[in-house]
C-alpha cells in the first residue's frame, strides 16, 4: 500500500499546495490537503481577480471619433490633453501605472505562501481600477465603452472578495 | 470438535514493517530536483514581480507620444481631426490655450444641448454628418525662434463630407432653419490644400511641440500686414496681482485710463503669450489712435464693489456688485453713483441732465412695444445671468483672462435662458421669416 503525493519539486505540488516553501517542501499529507482546500479561494478571490483587473485595463474604455482607447491609452491621452490635473489625479495616474506590479505582486504573494499580503495587494489592485473607472465615468461625458463599467464592477468585486476572504480567514483562526 | 479461539481480525501487523509515505525521488538522487523546486518557489514570485514592474515602467514610459517636431505636431492635429478624435486634437494644442478652450467648449456644448440648439446626443468626439480627410500632406518648417516654428502646408488634398440631415442639431435649430436644412443636400468636396502665405505656428514646451492657436493668429496677422514677428526683447511683460480682485481692479482702472499696454500686461503670460509677444506690432498705432481721446478724457473710479465666485479650477469669476465713476470729456462731466447718471455741461448748465431709471420706466417702455413681442421681451428682461470678468492664477499671480471671460459669460447667459425663452425666440424668428413681424411692428 503506497500513499502517493506529488513529488518534491513537482510543479503540480507547488500550485496545488501553494502555501509557501515550508508547506510545499513539507512532507505531511494532511497539511498539504488542507492547504489545497484553504488556498484555492485565495487564488480565485485574489489571484484571478487581480489578473482580471489588469486585463480590464487593456480592454476598450473610450471611443473618440474613430479611435478606441484602452485604459492606459486613455490615461496617456488624458495626461497629454491636460485632463488629469490636480494631486488626486496625479496620484491615481501613478497608481494606475503600478497596476501591473500590484497584480503581479498579488500572484507572487500567493506563490510565495503569503495569502494575507496577497489579499491586501488584491484589494489595492481592485481599488485602483475601481477609482480609475469612477474617474473616467465622471470626467468623460461621452464615448465611454464597456471597459470602465466592467472595471468598476471587477474592481469593486476584487476589493470585496479580498476583504471578505481576509475577515473569514481571521474568524476561522 | 475442539473449540478454537477466533482468528484475529485483520489489522496492522505490529511486526510488519511500516509502509512509508512514498515520495518518489526522495532519495539522494532527488537532491538536484529539490534544489530546483526551491529555486522555482523563490524564482516564480521574483519573475512575476519583475514582469509586473517591467510592464508598469513600459506603460508609464509609453502612451500617447508627444510630437517631437513642429511638423509632427501639425500632422497629429490633422490626423486627429480626420479621425474625429477630440481627445487627440486637445492633446496637440498648446497646454495653457487648450485648458482655456476645453472647459469653455464643453460647457457651451452642454448649454446648447439643454436649449435644444444641438441634439441631446450631440458628441464633440463624434460629430455626425461631418467627415474630414487629409491625404498626401507635405509641409515645410521655418523656425521663428528655437522654441517656436511656423509650419506651412505646401501641398496635399483635403476632402470633406457634410450631410445636413445628419448634423447633431436640436429641435430649436431645426424649427428655425428646418426648411433651409431640408433644401441642402449631402455634399462631398475634395480640393488641394495649401496654407499659402499663412502658417500654423507650433511651440515647444517641456520637450514636446504643440500647435498654438494664439501664435498662429498673431503670426498670420503680422504676415498679412507685411510685418515680421517682433524680437523677444520687446515683448510686453506680464504683471500679476496678489488676488483675483486686485487683478480685476487693475484691469478696470487701466481700461478707464485707455492704457492698452496696461491691459495687456494684466493678461496671463502663458495662455496669452502670443498677445504679449506680438503686441509691440500694434501697440504704437493703438496708442496714437487713443492719445487724442486720452488728452481730453479723464475717468476716475470712485467706487468699485467686487464679489468673487471661485470655479475650483484655478480661476475666479469676479462680478461687479457696485460701481461709481466720474468722467470728464472736454466741457462735459458724467457722474454715475451706482443708480443714477448725471451729465453736466460746463459751458451751458441748461444742458445738464439727470437719468435715474426705475422699473416703471422700463415697464412703460415695454408697453410701447408691439403686443406680439411684449411677452417675449418681458421674459427676456427677467434674465439675470451672472456676468463678470474671470481672473486666472498662473504661477501664484492673478491675471485677467479674456478667453475664459468670454466662455464663462456665454455659459452664464445661456444658463439663464430656458426652453420657453428659446421657443419665444424661435417664434420671433418665424414671424420675421414669414413677414408677419414686420407688418406687426409696422402696424
Amino acid at each position: 500500500m503506497v500513499n502517493r503525493l506529488p513529488a518534491q519539486g513537482d510543479p503540480a505540488r507547488t500550485l496545488l499546495f501553494a502555501g509557501g516553501p515550508h508547506h510545499v517542501l513539507g512532507d505531511h499529507p494532511a497539511r498539504g490537503e488542507g492547504l489545497l482546500r484553504a488556498k484555492l479561494p485565495d487564488w480565485i478571490c485574489c489571484g484571478a481577480a487581480a489578473l482580471a483587473c489588469l486585463v480590464d485595463a487593456f480592454l476598450p474604455w473610450m471611443r473618440s471619433g474613430s479611435i478606441e482607447r484602452n485604459g492606459y491609452q486613455l490615461l496617456a491621452s488624458g495626461q497629454h490633453a491636460g485632463l488629469l490635473a490636480g494631486t488626486g489625479a496625479r496620484a491615481l495616474t501613478v497608481a494606475a501605472y503600478l497596476l501591473p506590479s500590484l497584480a503581479a505582486a498579488t500572484l507572487a504573494a500567493l506563490c510565495g505562501g503569503r495569502p494575507a499580503a496577497a489579499r491586501v495587494l488584491a484589494a489595492l489592485t481592485g481599488a485602483v481600477l475601481a477609482v480609475g473607472a469612477v474617474l473616467a465615468t465622471s470626467k468623460l461625458h461621452s464615448g465611454l465603452l464597456f471597459g470602465p463599467f466592467l472595471g468598476l464592477g471587477l474592481g469593486g468585486l476584487t476589493v470585496l472578495t479580498a476583504v471578505t476572504r481576509a475577515l473569514t480567514t481571521r474568524s476561522q483562526r | 470438535m475442539n473449540w478454537q479461539p477466533p482468528s484475529a481480525p485483520p489489522g496492522p501487523d505490529p511486526s510488519a514493517p511500516s509502509v512509508p509515505w512514498e515520495t518518489p525521488g526522495a532519495g539522494p538522487a532527488a537532491r538536484p530536483k529539490r534544489r530546483l523546486a526551491r529555486v522555482a518557489v523563490i524564482g516564480v514570485p521574483v519573475v512575476l514581480v519583475g514582469a509586473g514592474v517591467a510592464t508598469s515602467l513600459s506603460l508609464a514610459g509609453g502612451g500617447a507620444s508627444p510630437a517631437s517636431t513642429p511638423d509632427a505636431a501639425v500632422r497629429a492635429l490633422l490626423d486627429s481631426a480626420q479621425q474625429g478624435d477630440l481627445l487627440g486634437v486637445l492633446g496637440t494644442l498648446e497646454p495653457s490655450e487648450r485648458d482655456a478652450l476645453e472647459a469653455g467648449i464643453t460647457q457651451t456644448t452642454s448649454q446648447l444641448q439643454r436649449l435644444q440648439v444641438l441634439s441631446s446626443d450631440a458628441d464633440l468626439s463624434d460629430i455626425s454628418g461631418l467627415t474630414l480627410g487629409f491625404s498626401n500632406i507635405r509641409t515645410s518648417t521655418a523656425f521663428l525662434t528655437p522654441q517656436r516654428a511656423a509650419v506651412t502646408i505646401t501641398s496635399g488634398t483635403a476632402s470633406s463630407h457634410i450631410d445636413p440631415s445628419q448634423l447633431p442639431l436640436g429641435s430649436f435649430t431645426r424649427s428655425v432653419a428646418g426648411s433651409a436644412l431640408a433644401k441642402t443636400k449631402a455634399a462631398n468636396s475634395s480640393s488641394g490644400v495649401s496654407t499659402g502665405n499663412d502658417v500654423i505656428v507650433t511651440v515647444q514646451e517641456n520637450g514636446s511641440w504643440y500647435v498654438s492657436l494664439g501664435y498662429t493668429v498673431a503670426e498670420d496677422a503680422a504676415r498679412a500686414s507685411g510685418q515680421t514677428a517682433p524680437p523677444a526683447s520687446s515683448s510686453i511683460p506680464a504683471v500679476g496681482s496678489e488676488t483675483a480682485d486686485d487683478a480685476i481692479r487693475s484691469l478696470i482702472q487701466s481700461a478707464a485710463n485707455l492704457d492698452v499696454a496696461g491691459v495687456i500686461k494684466l493678461t496671463p503670460p502663458g495662455e496669452m503669450a502670443a498677445l504679449h509677444d506680438y503686441a509691440p506690432l500694434f501697440l504704437a498705432q493703438a496708442d496714437n489712435a487713443l492719445s487724442n481721446v486720452r488728452s481730453k478724457l479723464s475717468v476716475s473710479i470712485t467706487k468699485l464693489d467686487l464679489a468673487d465666485v471661485p470655479d475650483g479650477s484655478g480661476s475666479e469669476l469676479v462680478t461687479i456688485r457696485g460701481i461709481a465713476f466720474r468722467a470728464t470729456y472736454e466741457q462735459y462731466t458724467v457722474t454715475y453713483d451706482g443708480s443714477c447718471l448725471d451729465i453736466s455741461d460746463a459751458s451751458d448748465p441748461s444742458n445738464d441732465q439727470h437719468f435715474c431709471p426705475r422699473a416703471s420706466d422700463l415697464n412703460s417702455a415695454l408697453s410701447s412695444l408691439p403686443a406680439a413681442i411684449q411677452p417675449i421681451v418681458n421674459d427676456l428682461k427677467n434674465l439675470h445671468p451672472k456676468e463678470g470678468l474671470v481672473a486666472l492664477e498662473e504661477n501664484g499671480q492673478w491675471y485677467f483672462d479674456p478667453v475664459r471671460t468670454v466662455f464663462t459669460d456665454l455659459d452664464n447667459l445661456l444658463g439663464a435662458l430656458s426652453i420657453k425663452d428659446m421657443n419665444d425666440i424661435a417664434s420671433l424668428v418665424k414671424q420675421a421669416q414669414s413677414g408677419s413681424l414686420s407688418s406687426t411692428l409696422g402696424g
